[in-house]
């Protein structure tokens, strides 16, 4: 059971604000989503992992070392005398 | 029925035979747009400008007895969350409602190097969440086929344009279902491409695991086209393939005499009758046309819906935190220190769906609850998909209804929140799973209202679903084609 102190607490974490009325009124609403979402309750899934999207090995870029763009961005330009004065 | 039935293909044939000129066309769907729109509610931005330059570089192109490329002169609406250079894309949010991104998403770039005419941003439930198009900012959007009733959601707006013909075709996302249950309420095609299939870059992310865009048009070969065109590798979007079996075009005509399709009685619980009665006449047809009905059981496909709705909240709490005030979004004038700032903008700024699914998936992410709810929601959500790739060794595509029911009244209450989100329940799996989707119209109900059909395939096994749409259409396409008598009828 959600409490609207609970709820409360969430949107403290989540950054906005909500008045007594408000919390009251979403404590109500996820304690009906919760009486349905709990039904992942009613099974054991403890051999199965996640393990990506569509069979899929993997979805990112080649983890390969590039020239940083910082050094890149340098070419061209002109060397500045910047010493303390 | 054997009728040239692809508005595209109607455009292009009207343009290359000179009976219309794309400005002509063009000025037609805008005049349209401007007699209609404040009677459905489908547009929230019209291009008008942008949209006749490109249709003179189209009659340039003509003039000149240039090829056009597939996208090439028709006119399309993009739903307002997807990225338009110098246009606003709000999201029918309060908290974007002024924002232009300074960058085009991969789709439009793709649609705007085709000289594509683009009408307008098109209505949406704030942030893509919802089923009815009523939590947008700007304005509720009605159903073409009974102004009472919602085109549902989340892309109703592009529904609604592309059923009343106030646009050739649209690009919509879907999370849940958001291109193929509005597809399903206004009788027309949407279609959920394989997630990856279409880049994602330029979406404004509602949850970056289940987010797809898809087409939506009035016929199974458009969306065909559409997809074709878009379906490409996208070093921007790391999570895109592009189209990894070739194009689906070529397949749309095939035999699919021996085609086995799946049948879960799972999909068939709790449905409404004149939908199911639809769904079984279908069936029907598909026998008639030679293919097996294979009757599956997946009992655990009803884990779906509750995981979708703790990884879409976990999700958007995460997407979401861009939304400050400072980064991105609304600026709230009272507040006396920094904390109050962040939280009275986002108050501000934010509908209360919004706001509730942001506060459960900060529960959902919280101490224990991590454990308990998202992680075992990650393992159900493996196990969902094991379950497909298990039913399609015995089948190749899987049937269902696209809705439970047909398109509901304006400002419907339902009993409690989950009501509200149990539309998506024969939707939702697909995007579980990550596999293509589509919705067909099948019928009509005693209202007369359109009957929405959805048939699933496997990983990048598109050509097999719009192969089977597109014979279930040229067989019954007279019979459950509703014109509706309003925009640009050719």
């Amino acid at each position: 059971m959600i409490t609207k102190e609970e709820i409360k607490k969430m949107s403290t974490i989540a950054r906005i604000s909500i008045t007594d009325k408000e919390s009251e009124k979403f404590a109500d609403d996820l304690n009906d989503m919760f009486a349905f979402i709990n039904m992942i309750n009613e099974k054991n899934f403890d051999g199965a992992e996640f393990t990506g999207f569509c069979g899929s090995e993997s979805f990112f870029r080649q983890d390969k070392v590039i020239e940083p763009l910082r050094d890149s961005s340098f070419n061209g330009t002109k060397s500045i005398d910047i010493s303390l004065l | 029925m054997s009728e040239n039935i692809s508005k595209i293909k109607q455009i292009h044939k009207l343009l290359k035979t000179k009976q219309i000129s794309c400005k002509e066309l063009t000025s037609k769907y805008l005049d349209a747009i401007d007699k209609y729109n404040n009677t459905l509610g489908a547009y929230i931005k019209v291009t008008d400008e942008l949209a006749l330059n490109a249709a003179e570089k189209v009659d340039e192109k003509v003039k000149k007895g240039s090829e056009l490329l597939p996208l090439e002169g028709i006119p399309v609406t993009l739903k307002d969350n997807i990225s338009t250079n110098g246009i606003e894309t709000t999201c029918c949010s309060k908290m974007l409602e002024n924002y232009i991104p300074p960058f085009d998403a991969t789709c439009w770039d793709i649609i705007k190097s085709q000289n594509g005419i683009l009408l307008g941003k098109a209505n949406m439930d704030e942030f893509a969440m919802g089923c009815s198009c009523e939590t947008s900012r700007f304005c509720k959007t009605s159903n073409p086929h009974d102004l009472s009733r919602v085109p549902g959601g989340s892309s109703g707006g592009c529904s609604c344009a592309v059923s009343a013909n106030l646009a050739a075709y649209a690009l919509g996302s879907d999370t849940g279902g958001s291109i193929r249950q509005p597809a399903s309420f206004c009788g027309i095609v949407g279609f959920k491409p394989t997630y990856g299939s279409i880049s994602r870059y330029g979406l404004l992310a509602l949850a970056s695991s289940l987010d797809q865009i898809g087409p939506m048009a009035t016929s199974v070969e458009d969306a065909s086209i559409i997809y074709d065109a878009l379906s490409i590798k996208d070093e921007k979007d790391s999570t895109c393939f592009g189209n990894v079996n070739g194009p689906t075009q070529i397949h749309l005509n095939k035999d699919i005499n021996g085609m086995k399709i799946g049948l879960p009685k799972q999909y068939l619980e709790g449905i409404n009758k004149d939908v199911s009665d639809s769904i079984f006449k279908a069936i029907k047809v598909y026998e008639s046309l030679g293919a097996k009905i294979v009757p599956l059981d997946m009992p655990d496909i009803k884990y779906s819906l509750p995981i979708y709705y703790i990884l879409v909240c976990s999700e958007a709490f995460s997407n979401f935190a861009r939304l400050d005030g400072i980064r991105y979004g609304h600026r709230t004038n009272s507040y006396t220190n920094l904390e109050e700032f962040f939280s009275n903008s986002r108050e501000e700024a934010l509908g209360e769906d919004v706001k509730r699914r942001i506060l459960l998936g900060t529960y959902v992410l919280s101490g224990k609850n991590y454990e308990h709810y998202y992680k075992k929601a990650l393992k159900i959500r493996e196990t969902i998909f094991e379950t497909f790739e298990k039913a399609f060794k015995e089948c190749d595509i899987i049937l269902s209804s696209t809705v439970p029911q047909t398109a509901f009244l304006h400002n419907f209450k339902p009993e409690d929140q989950m009501e509200a989100y149990m539309t998506d329940i024969c939707t939702v799996p697909a995007n579980i799973a990550g596999i293509p989707a589509i919705s067909i119209p099948c019928g009509t109900d005693s209202n007369n209202l359109p009957i929405g059909m959805q048939l699933i395939g496997n990983s990048f096994c598109e050509s097999k679903i719009l192969n089977a749409a597109y014979k279930f259409e040229q067989a019954t396409f007279a019979k459950n084609h509703k014109s509706i008598n309003m925009g640009v009828n050719l």
